[in-house]
């Protein structure tokens, strides 16, 4: 069981038995599924990526290979916590993808030049000040603070998805912490 | 302020996990983790269920029963093009009668040709499903029922393997036709569906040739999976004759495949 498993249920608009119609082949189940999930995934990849163009595509890649995986799907973790995963391998791999492509051209935490979070654009406590604050995160640090901070996955899972050690994440979550602090204060 | 670690990889320091967030992080970290505030800027499920149409008919056929009784569960025809020009360009529709023509010719070809001339119809096969679904599996996947064994009597039967086997076939042939039509007359409508498909194949067998082989492919693929679903859908309701969803299923399927024929027949040549 990891940190996300113990996560609190969400409210979510599915039916409880519609992960299991959707494994049988029911469109219209899957269709409430995803009714009921899109936002969330929606703002994982979001976060995870800080394109919202990259995100709505990899919301539907998710969407696309949970149909595909769906028979996989044990009811072992909540369908939430199951869609979960499945997006962030995603967006990781996809990470990986692009970053081979584009590696002979720069790093993925280019130094400080991207780790300097944007002074609040609007009022304090506006909502889409945070995911401002989020995106203007360095890759790496945004990353592990989604993952960790947000989605509760644990330092090891973390270095696991990365491909660093737990330390690592550590400290990129360490990080981003001071450099939220620093745009909040800012 | 805080000074960030850049040391990224540098094992276990014991800073940031013993560091929690202060009050304002923490209130950052319970907004993030409220119900999403992001939404995409459209509704993706049109994309996402065109996605899904398109991996079901580019689907390899299914492996076995159970696999072609789920994916005919899990088939819905894509919804109504409305302004796709691939829908309404001539070849598709040419590639439609092709596909029938070479499903329904080869059976036709098959059944005409010359008693003299030599043919091994007799095939021992490897599995029931595969013996259904494809009349056109690779060497590899079939044997000669003819072929002598070293357990196997080497004196001539009076009838040999391959006799037996083309009657063994003709008998189980007959049975799935029986079978089939036992089936279909359960559900409204599927003997009707049978009888016009039983036309079109006509209609379609006199104008074989007509149509190239680059359509031919692309249609045969989907005549094919069509006629999975349909061989699933008879399977199930076999065991469930009474299930209206197996029925409507059923229906469903013939259906497509009537569609399929029909635009077929009724296109011009290419």
């Amino acid at each position: 069981m990891t940190a996300l498993d113990a996560l609190p249920a969400r409210t979510t608009l599915d039916g409880p038995g519609d992960p299991a119609r959707a494994a049988a082949g029911d469109r219209r189940a899957f269709e409430r599924l995803y009714r009921a999930h899109v936002d969330r995934v929606f703002t994982l990849c979001a976060r995870m990526t800080a394109d919202r163009v990259l995100a709505e595509e990899l919301t539907q890649d998710v969407f696309v290979r949970a149909w595909e995986k769906l028979a996989l799907f044990r009811g072992e973790s909540s369908f939430s916590t199951w869609l979960h995963r499945l997006a962030v391998n995603l967006v990781l791999n996809r990470r990986e993808a692009d970053g081979r492509r584009r590696r002979h051209l720069t790093t993925d935490d280019d130094g400080d030049a991207g780790a300097r979070v944007p002074a609040r654009p609007t009022a304090p406590g506006d909502r889409m000040d945070l995911e401002h604050a989020i995106a203007g995160l360095p890759p790496g640090a945004r990353r592990v603070f989604v993952l960790h901070d947000v989605e509760g996955y644990k330092h090891e899972e973390i270095g696991t998805l990365l491909g660093i050690t737990a330390g690592g994440s550590k400290a990129q979550l360490h990080r981003a912490r001071a450099l939220l602090r620093e745009a909040l204060q800012a | 302020m805080t000074h960030p670690t850049h040391d990224f990889d540098r094992p276990d320091d014991g800073a940031p996990d013993d560091d929690p967030p202060d009050d304002v992080l923490r209130d950052l970290i319970a907004r993030a983790d409220e119900r999403p505030t992001l939404r995409p800027s459209r509704d993706l499920w049109p994309a996402i269920a065109a996605r899904l149409d398109a991996a079901w008919l580019d689907a390899a056929p299914p492996a076995s029963p159970a696999a072609a009784e789920a994916r005919v569960l899990a088939f819905r025809p894509p919804p109504a093009p409305r302004t796709t020009r691939f829908a309404r360009a001539p070849w598709l529709a040419a590639a439609a009668a092709a596909v029938a023509i070479v499903s329904s010719g080869a059976t036709y070809l098959v059944v005409r040709q010359p008693a003299g001339e030599p043919r091994v119809v007799a095939v021992r096969p490897i599995d029931a499903h595969r013996e259904s679904v494809s009349e056109s599996s690779p060497p590899s996947t079939r044997e000669p029922i003819g072929t002598p064994r070293a357990t196997e009597p080497t004196a001539a039967p009076p009838h040999t393997h391959a006799d037996a086997g083309a009657v063994a076939r003709s008998v189980d042939r007959a049975d799935a036709q029986w079978a089939a039509q036992s089936v279909d007359r359960t559900v409204p409508g599927a003997v009707d569906y049978d009888r016009e498909i039983a036309d079109l194949r006509a209609a379609l067998t006199d104008r074989r040739g007509d149509l190239d082989s680059a359509t031919v492919d692309v249609l045969a693929r989907n005549l094919r999976i069509i006629d999975a679903a349909i061989t699933a859908s008879r399977a199930a309701l076999a065991r469930d004759p009474h299930s209206p969803f197996l029925g409507e299923q059923l229906t469903r399927a013939l259906g497509q495949k009537v569609e399929l024929l029909r635009t077929a027949a009724f296109l011009p040549h290419t």
